[in-house]
């Protein structure tokens, strides 16, 4: 009997030859297990209904949590680490987790990026004109790391975390750092829409987009689709997927444009294509959305809704 | 008035101006490990035409040759620079450069040549090997790219002391190279004023673990961090070679202007090659902070302490545009070394 193919088969393989003996993927093939790879892994592999490698992830997710709550990078590096976000993610609709989905979500809420001292806040607030860089030093989101300033793929990926738990296991705060992860991506679009790494303008010329921080800062700003600056967001994702040859951008833009209700058939197509080709090496996080995006159904990020 | 340095920290690190008053403290003694003090009395560099469609294998042979470097039987870990891509920019190293160093280094003997990069921008890296055209340059050579942004690391002490950072997680496949060489664009650089092979370094600091961009380096400051990773790197032989075919003015690194010079640098001393390079920008490297603050500890500046080889800077140097804050640096410019 002849099977027929399906689009996930070979992306789904991919990922399968990345699994470490631990449970856990690594970021390519071959490499220490990390948090970020084992959770988009783990949500691939449940979406798949591969049960026991989805398993595999949840069981090396829960036995890494810190005492504090976060999710280290990996075992090499134990500091808590920005990858908590994809770790909650990850563990958000498994009910085992939900101690564990808690107590992470409470560290998660306590992450706030740094900001400037007062007296530049207050240059900011009366020359704005004078600045270098504009954004409203105000507002702050989440940082990748510990002390650092706010930016867009942390801030976009806290924002959908918190908004994956369900709303009985996490404070009331989590409306209010909701509020601020939205504040500062329309804050930081870019003129024309879409969001580069965190910045808009500096030196006084416009900084241009990336899909993938895009297609994530969409997702997180699902509840202001009224807002015109998603609106143009959207536009211009789907122009600058037009010429995008990549999976993960590509991936990450079907998932996003699929929760906006948008058909991404030609995308979808393009993606398929891509991963029947000769591509370059790409991440496990790249592999793993391929295979969420070239599904058609199952899009996780469908279910959630980041609510202020 | 704030000086630079203080001015681009905030500016920078937080990704903003500010106006704020120095806070940078003087040191009262050196801020680098006795082991990083590896000044040389005398360092040489070489300086030869090229074009990229020049044979380039040839032409970087001839400048590894010319500065006595003996690659047989090294495991080579070659880090250009590809921060981002723009259709229109000439913000990475040309993959003709790249595809050169590889074949000069496999003609000269090289055991093992890897090209490894860590993008400061973009986590895309898949779209940055395909639109840079680097990805099919080692697809060309079967060369095996080390995404350094997910590499295994170690935690390193820092052997500088210019940042409060005291170690960072560096890649294993930089910390286990017999020779690591830097491979960088010459351009401008809108916070440090130039970027050549030391600040190139940046991009060996994984973003899985300090984000996109390196954000802690900046916070810590960009000159203060570039000294301290290139004073920790002084554990592993190291060398260079700077496109400078086509460099960049103006606002680099991302959005500043192509400016053609015609010229590749090749040599060991990374603050002697970083010198050159200002040079054929007519840019005055003593003005630059990290690079005199380098030549207290890690090389050598000074023209009278460079041995000049292949082609006189004067003969190829170009006055790079820069913006306002580095425009002292080039109002005393020198060009020598002819």
């Amino acid at each position: 009997m002849t099977q027929t193919r399906r689009p996930t088969d070979e992306v789904v393989a991919a990922l399968l030859a990345r699994r470490n003996e631990d449970g856990g993927f690594g970021p390519y093939r071959g490499r220490p297990s990390t948090t970020e790879s084992t959770a988009w892994a783990g949500v691939a592999l449940a979406a798949d209904s591969d049960t026991e490698g989805a398993e595999a992830t949840i069981d090396w997710l829960l036995d890494r949590q810190l005492a504090s709550g976060a999710w280290p990078h990996s075992l090499e590096a134990p500091e808590p680490s920005w990858m908590t976000s994809a770790a909650i993610l990850a563990l958000s609709d498994v009910p085992r987790a939900g101690d564990a989905v808690a107590h992470g979500s409470r560290w998660l809420l306590h992450q706030r990026a740094r900001t400037f001292p007062l007296l530049t806040r207050i240059f900011y607030r009366f020359w704005p004109d004078r600045v270098q860089v504009r954004l409203d030093p105000e507002i702050r989101a989440w940082p990748w790391t510990d002390g650092a300033f706010s930016w867009c793929e942390p801030t976009s990926m806290a924002m959908l975390a918190l908004g994956s738990v369900d709303p009985r296991l996490v404070p009331g705060t989590v409306q209010f750092r909701i509020r601020e992860g939205e504040g500062l991506l329309l804050d930081r679009v870019c003129t024309g829409g879409g969001w580069n790494y965190g910045n808009s303008w500096v030196l006084g010329e416009d900084l241009w987009p990336y899909p993938d921080t895009t297609a994530l800062a969409l997702l997180a700003l699902r509840r202001r689709r009224e807002d015109p600056r998603v609106a143009e967001s959207l536009d211009a994702l789907q122009t600058m997927l037009e010429d995008h040859e990549s999976s993960l951008s590509l991936a990450l833009g079907i998932l996003c444009l699929e929760a906006f209700g948008i058909d991404v058939a030609s995308y979808r197509e393009r993606l398929d294509a891509l991963w029947q080709g000769e591509s370059f090496e790409v991440t496990t996080r790249a592999v793993a959305l391929s295979s969420l995006a070239l599904r058609g159904s199952d899009n996780p990020f469908r279910r959630i809704i980041p609510d202020a | 008035m704030p000086d630079r340095r203080s001015f681009v920290r905030l500016a920078a690190g937080a990704s903003a101006a500010s106006l704020l008053p120095a806070c940078r403290d003087e040191p009262s003694g050196p801020r680098w490990h006795t082991s990083a003090a590896v000044k040389p009395e005398r360092s040489a560099v070489a300086v030869l035409p090229a074009t990229y469609e020049s044979d380039l294998g040839e032409v970087i042979r001839r400048g590894i040759e010319l500065m006595d470097l003996d690659v047989r039987g090294l495991r080579v870990v070659l880090k250009p620079n590809f921060v981002e891509f723009d259709p229109d920019g000439v913000i990475n190293t040309h993959p003709a450069v790249v595809h050169g160093t590889i074949e000069a280094l496999r003609r000269l003997g090289a055991d093992s040549v890897v090209v490894a990069e860590g993008a400061g921008h973009r986590r895309d890296t898949e779209y940055l090997l395909r639109e840079t055209g680097i990805g099919f340059a080692l697809r060309d050579t079967r060369t095996r790219f080390i995404d350094l942004n997910h590499d295994a690391v170690r935690r390193t002490a820092l052997r500088g002391q210019y940042t409060p950072l005291g170690s960072l997680y560096l890649p294993d496949t930089v910390l286990g190279a017999d020779l690591l060489i830097s491979l960088p664009k010459l351009k401008t650089h809108h916070w440090a004023g130039v970027t050549l092979s030391m600040k190139n370094m940046f991009g060996i600091v994984p973003g899985s673990h300090y984000g996109w961009p390196k954000n802690v380096l900046h916070w810590a400051g960009i000159s203060e961090s570039i000294l301290d990773i290139n004073a920790t790197l002084t554990s592993l032989r190291r060398f260079a070679i700077v496109d400078g075919i086509v460099g960049m003015e103006g606002n680099g690194p991302i959005q500043g202007e192509a400016r053609p010079v015609g010229a590749l640098v090749f040599g060991a001393d990374p603050v002697a090659v970083d010198a050159t390079g200002c040079r054929l920008m007519r840019i005055d490297p003593a003005k630059i902070d990290y690079i005199a603050d380098a030549s207290r500890f890690l090389g050598n500046v000074d023209v009278g302490r460079i041995d000049q080889r292949g082609e006189a800077i004067a003969d190829l140097a170009q006055d790079f545009a820069v913006i306002d804050p580095f425009a002292s640096a080039k109002q005393a410019a020198e060009v020598t070394g002819s």
